[in-house]
């Protein structure tokens, strides 16, 4: 496939390190996304990182505690992702849903259905989520 | 039950890798590629890899499955990883508080990476499902896949290339959209001054040549990149909608959308079939004589490969108005195939080339209303094609006549918006047949009759309209079938056969010898 052409299958994800070098928290971001089963289970202050299980390879990566969280229990709650979000925020939980692994539009849109993978890759090379760290892999 | 070479082959679906290869291959091979090239490549590389994973799976090596415990120096296959293998280096215990304690696995694999994967995992996994046994993909050889199953893994690979906006498609042919060479407005106008200046069609190539030649582009006409030149030329013009494809199914041939007549874009009325008519394919064999003579002019024909040779026919009303000629069985084989309008020339006695066009939508050929004119002629006129060495060209001919004296001759006429006839001294400056001459007397009358619904009625009634108003002119109360023939085509449009098999399966009339018809409700009044 072409290099250097980003397409709605290319992947993308959240930049931490962009949001560390802001100075701004992005284990407070998730957290305050986080569903009340995964807020009694973890704690802010609660830094580790934990094994996640590819759903799809069996690979296993050591991820944040709170994005293994997420993307396991919060992601199934019927308010995680709703209708009612907008675009971006759908975008940014979806990150987050799949514990940020690298996702392309076309994948996001499966998992959110709004919009279109077109709109979605237009919305991912966006300002905005420029600003919340989102960047091609 | 279905071979598992059928199960797999029949439930093909295109896949990404599979993109990627035929990408690859195009990128490798530069130019255009046929779909049935592209599929071959596909199912070869299925097979190979088919034919990899089984002698892997033969060797020991087990297939990777997150539910399974491993021990160190065990080989594995990832199916999810594109089969790759590789051998466990190390374990150690899972940490995730959230899930039930499983094994992770240190993995060298072999395209020099080490990553971990869960081992001992309880947790529903989709690749716990994924069966060792290999699948049916190679178990036919590619050639003997592409000769089952070819046509199949096309028809799926053209529908996933299309989704594609890195692949074009034109005639069935395939590029990369990256490849298409670049022709730019400058090129396209010159190429549309070219076809006005030459005022015929000119093919990809030709104008190709123009664009190099007189335009200086660099364009590769000799070399490796003839096809992909004239494939990116083709796909330019076929999206400029000053162009527009003029050729046969074989070859294409380019013309300006703006100099195509009218009456080629949408069929004249008076060209217009009459539907609804019952056809027998078997007349009774006078009357399969005269059809013989004559031509059929029919909504039915396609073209054949009967192989070009003379052919004479009758002028009808329909055409004589329109300016055209039927596109008989017999004129179709004097040109090449073609599924839509076909610019052609048609070169007379006096060696005029007449542009004409092959319709065959609605089975006509037109052009020719200025020559028809030029020469006098009417309905009932005897013409002759004949083929020609020079390809897209045919002889057209017809015999000339002394007008000298005038001849008696049927005219057609309108009175009150109903088609009658007449017998007026007319000059003929044609040989004719003598049954079927009938001069259009009150054209301004015919065109309204044309234009209303007269003609839409079946063709039954048509006939018993026309019978009366031709016994009328004297010279008994039998017809023959060829003047009823010519004289219902003022009416509407309808091939000897259809106004044949309506005399013959209609019971008010009935056949006597040599083709003539008698009206019985006439004849019995005549008694």
């Amino acid at each position: 496939m072409p290099v250097g052409r980003l397409t709605t299958k290319s992947k993308f994800h959240i930049d931490v390190a962009y949001w560390e070098k802001q100075g701004r928290n992005f284990r407070q971001e998730v957290y305050d996304a986080l569903c009340q089963e995964c807020k009694s289970m973890y704690s802010l202050e609660d830094v580790r990182e934990v094994d996640y299980v590819d759903p799809v390879t069996g690979q296993v990566t050591r991820i944040d505690a709170l994005l293994d969280c997420a993307s396991a229990v919060c992601s199934n709650a019927p308010d995680f992702i709703n209708p009612k979000m907008p675009l971006t925020r759908s975008i940014f939980r979806a990150f987050i849903a799949a514990g940020n692994l690298p996702q392309s539009a076309e994948e996001i849109y499966a998992h959110i259905n709004k919009g279109s993978p077109q709109i979605i890759l237009k919305e991912l090379l966006s300002v905005q989520m420029e600003s919340e760290g989102v960047t091609s892999v | 039950m279905p071979s598992a070479s059928e199960t797999y082959w029949n439930n093909f679906q295109v896949n990404p890798k599979d993109i990627e290869r035929a990408y690859a291959y195009m990128v490798e091979k530069g130019e255009t590629v046929p779909i049935a090239e592209l599929a071959r490549t596909v199912i070869g590389a299925r097979v190979q890899e088919e034919q990899e994973r089984r002698s892997r799976l033969s060797s020991e090596a087990h297939l990777y499955q997150p539910k399974a415990s491993y021990e160190i120096g065990q080989r594995l296959i990832f199916s999810a990883l594109d089969d790759v293998e590789g051998t466990v280096t190390n374990l150690r215990n899972s940490e995730n508080p959230r899930l039930a304690p499983f094994q992770i696995i240190q993995v060298a694999l072999k395209d020099g990476t080490t990553r971990e994967f869960a081992a001992a995992y309880t947790e529903p996994h989709p690749l716990n499902e994924v069966k060792p046994a290999a699948t049916g993909a190679a178990d036919e050889s590619p050639d003997e896949i592409y000769a089952r199953f070819g046509s199949n893994i096309e028809r799926a690979l053209t529908v996933q290339l299309r989704t594609d906006k890195e692949f074009v498609e034109q005639d069935g042919k395939w590029l990369l959209r990256d490849a298409l060479s670049e022709i730019d407005e400058f090129g396209l106008n010159i190429i549309e001054a070219a076809i006005e200046q030459n005022n015929s069609a000119m093919t990809t190539f030709g104008l190709a040549r123009v664009l190099k030649n007189d335009a200086g582009m660099n364009l590769d006409l000799d070399g490796p990149k003839r096809d992909t030149t004239l494939f990116s030329l083709d796909y330019a013009l076929r999206r400029d909608e000053r162009f527009v494809d003029v050729g046969p199914q074989s070859e294409t041939r380019w013309f300006l959308n703006r100099l195509v007549p009218a009456d080629v874009l949408v069929t004249p009325r008076v060209l217009h079939f009459a539907r609804g008519v019952r056809v027998e394919n078997e007349l009774p064999p006078e009357l399969e004589t005269i059809l013989s003579e004559i031509q059929d002019d029919n909504d039915a024909d396609t073209w054949s490969d009967n192989p070009p040779t003379t052919v004479n026919l009758v002028l009808t009303y329909p055409h004589r108005r329109a300016g055209s000629l039927p596109l008989t069985q017999g004129v179709r084989a004097l040109f090449p195939h073609a599924n839509k309008p076909m610019l052609v020339s048609l070169v007379d006695e006096y060696n005029v080339r007449i542009p004409a066009w092959v319709v065959p939508e609605d089975n006509y050929v037109y052009g020719l209303k200025n020559w028809y004119d030029k020469h006098k002629m009417n309905s009932g006129a005897l013409l002759e094609l004949a083929p020609r060495e020079e390809p897209f060209t045919a002889t057209l001919r017809f015999q000339p006549r002394r007008e000298g004296k005038s001849l008696w001759v049927h005219t057609a006429k309108v009175e009150n918006m109903h088609l009658t006839f007449g017998n007026t001294p007319r000059p003929v400056a044609f040989k004719y047949d003598e049954e079927m001459l009938i001069i259009a007397e009150d054209q301004a009358g015919l065109d309204k009759l044309t234009a209303s619904n007269y003609g839409d009625r079946p063709l039954d009634l048509l006939l018993l309209d026309v019978f009366p108003e031709l016994v009328k002119l004297g010279g008994g109360s039998s017809i023959h079938a060829k003047t009823l023939y010519s004289a219902v085509n003022f009416a509407k449009r309808a091939g000897a056969r259809a106004v044949f098999s309506a005399l013959v399966n209609n019971p008010a009339f009935s056949m006597t010898s040599g083709g003539y018809f008698v009206l019985q409700q006439m004849a019995a009044r005549a008694v």
